[in-house]
């Protein structure tokens, strides 16, 4: 996968209005779908003290390949399932209640269920590689264990009762907060039948890519021909334009473009720190994207020093280069190292999770 | 709307007009902020401070049918409730990154610890009479009928990353912004402009939350 570098689209305006009609272009279709079919390997394991009697302990584990775009709560049915039926004995099993249910990491961190899990996931994977004992691992992913504790939930520490309909309301919260982010009102999302609004969730729940992106390609911006810059659409378009997004068959129009927007929807994760969250408008100006190198600078700039400039040119050396930069850190967006020169909008189009937000986890370079 | 450095600023101005002022119903609300922030990331400030609430128990506030639905009890008809608890609460301010402006957050207990559940939270004296008004309540949040977010629900404090209770900031900017016309003069100096934004929202805040 070394390609991200390929940010700019060398189709005509002309060629690519005329196949627009259904079709996001083809390079941001395959990210998103790329996205969409990430998984991340679960080892669940029942806390060993809470097993009830007569539990098959041969079986304590459960593994599944969860998607990374989806909740812990939507995957408590498989879970339960597996338990209930294979592990624990009826009898002893009875008195359980769902409800309170609940998962730490095996390193005893509460787990946030409310985050989507391939950011649960990733952040763990960062944490754990900044660990003294941690090995430089091979390329094999290695699973996030996790405990599952099946009775008195920390109210305290956890948001409470983590239902499908709570972990519901927070994803489509998620959307109308990142459709405001973009265009500074939710009317995009709120504009939505509610049938369509309701399909986005049942997407996620059935993991289905089609029936998801059906109502999200009406409110998620493309990176198709939408430079600030881009001629004019012609005339055929040009009534596209006023119609509001969710009467429009064909998506959103060129203004809707991923660049266009007033901010990109994205935050940043520190190791063991707290999550960062600011303006970041697409360009630097009207000519520049803004890219990840420039986005990083702004915000955790201890960990992305700035090149040095060149040294002035002199005989000996007269075509210098600015001296090499430590790196100390890298920038991960659905689990790979994303190259820095990355346009932050073009991750806002093809790179962002299911809830609209592209998140930057931040690992250390060793 | 502020941007995060006039929301820093705008706090700790408030901070320092109330630090040494007199206990008075009319600044209450102000009074007993204390600015803190992130111990390694900078921007990420924000006002706290505790406050102490009674729980309304007797004669519900609150009725709850067979189908989960709740209602509230006009008060003038129900009588005095006698038996009320000590709650404690963490309040909280902090600048909402999305939407731009101050936003509430807060957690509730009971004094053995334990966290109060919405339905208790809303019959507490933390909430001004008629919260429950054209709403519908789960277990996690509580909604005004045709409005995109929940008035109330949980979310980690942006700072700590605590659990914790708030109230959605979306319309707040029209209701200060509504207000700020009828009360700011041109002539005013920046600082005097945003102690009077934050202020102002405080008022908003204090038609749905009791800050006394």
């Amino acid at each position: 996968m070394s390609t991200y570098g390929t940010t700019r689209h060398h189709h005509s305006p002309a060629a690519n209005f005329s196949n627009r009609d259904r079709a996001t272009d083809y390079h941001t279709t395959l990210f998103r779908r790329l996205t969409w079919d990430g998984t991340v390997p679960l080892e669940i394991r029942v806390d060993p003290k809470e097993l009830p009697a007569n539990s098959d302990r041969n079986l304590e584990c459960y593994f599944v390949q969860a998607p990374r775009v989806s909740y812990l709560p939507l995957l408590m049915p498989e879970i339960r399932r597996f338990f209930m039926d294979l592990v624990f004995d009826e009898t002893a099993a009875k008195d359980l209640k769902d409800e309170e249910w609940w998962f730490e990491t095996a390193e005893g961190t509460l787990v946030k269920w409310h985050w989507p899990i391939g950011l649960i996931y990733d952040n763990h994977t960062i944490s754990a590689s900044l660990k003294p004992t941690s090995s430089r691992s091979s390329t094999n992913a290695i699973p996030l264990r996790l405990i599952l504790h099946l009775a008195s939930p920390p109210n305290e520490k956890l948001l409470l009762s983590p239902s499908p309909e709570a972990c519901k309301q927070a994803f489509m919260g998620q959307l109308k907060e990142a459709d405001f982010i973009r265009w500074g009102s939710t009317k995009r999302m709120t504009g939505l039948r509610q049938q369509d609004q309701d399909g986005l969730w049942e997407g996620i729940k059935e993991h289905n890519f089609d029936d998801y992106w059906r109502v999200a390609s009406k409110v998620t911006p493309t990176t198709a021909p939408t430079r600030a810059q881009s001629p004019v659409p012609p005339s055929s378009s040009a009534s596209m334009v006023n119609r509001p997004p969710s009467a429009d068959p064909g998506g959103p129009s060129e203004r809707d473009g991923a660049y266009n927007v007033r901010s990109i929807p994205v935050r940043l994760y520190v190791p063991d720190g707290p999550v960062i969250q600011g303006l970041v408008p697409p360009m630097i100006d009207d000519n520049t994207p803004r890219t990840l190198s420039h986005y990083l600078v702004d915000h955790i700039p201890l960990l992305f020093p700035t090149s040095p400039p060149a040294p002035p040119p002199s005989r000996a050396n007269p075509h210098p280069r600015p001296p090499p930069v430590p790196r100390p850190a890298y920038a991960l967006v659905q689990g790979i190292v994303m190259p820095l020169e990355t346009e932050m909008a073009w991750l806002g189009g093809c790179l962002a999770g299911a809830d609209g937000w592209v998140n930057v986890c931040i690992g250390i370079n060793h | 709307m502020l941007t995060r450095p006039q929301f820093d600023r705008a706090c700790k101005l408030l901070v320092q007009e109330y630090e040494s002022s007199r206990p008075s119903f009319v600044t209450n609300a102000l009074r007993g902020w204390l600015w803190t922030e992130h111990p390694s990331v900078c921007s990420l400030g924000y006002l706290s401070r505790n406050s102490n609430y009674l729980s309304r128990h007797m004669e519900p506030f609150i009725h709850i049918d067979s189908n989960d639905n709740y209602t509230e009890i006009d008060e003038a008809a129900a009588p005095i409730c006698i038996d009320t608890e000590a709650l404690t609460s963490q309040q909280y301010v902090v600048y909402s990154a999305t939407f731009q402006v101050p936003c509430f957050y807060f957690t509730m207990y009971h004094s053995n610890g334990a966290p109060l559940p919405i339905n208790e939270l809303l019959s507490s004296t933390l909430f001004r009479p008629g919260i429950l008004q054209d709403a519908n309540t789960t277990t996690f949040a509580l909604t005004r009928r045709n409005t995109a977010f929940p008035l109330l629900s949980q979310g980690d404090h942006p700072t700590t990353g605590k659990p914790c209770w708030f109230l959605h900031p979306c319309e707040t900017t029209i209701a200060v912004e509504e207000l700020l016309k009828e009360v700011e003069k041109v002539a005013d100096s920046e600082d005097a402009k945003l102690l009077s934004w934050l202020k102002m929202w405080f008022v908003v805040l204090g038609s749905i939350i009791d800050l006394a």
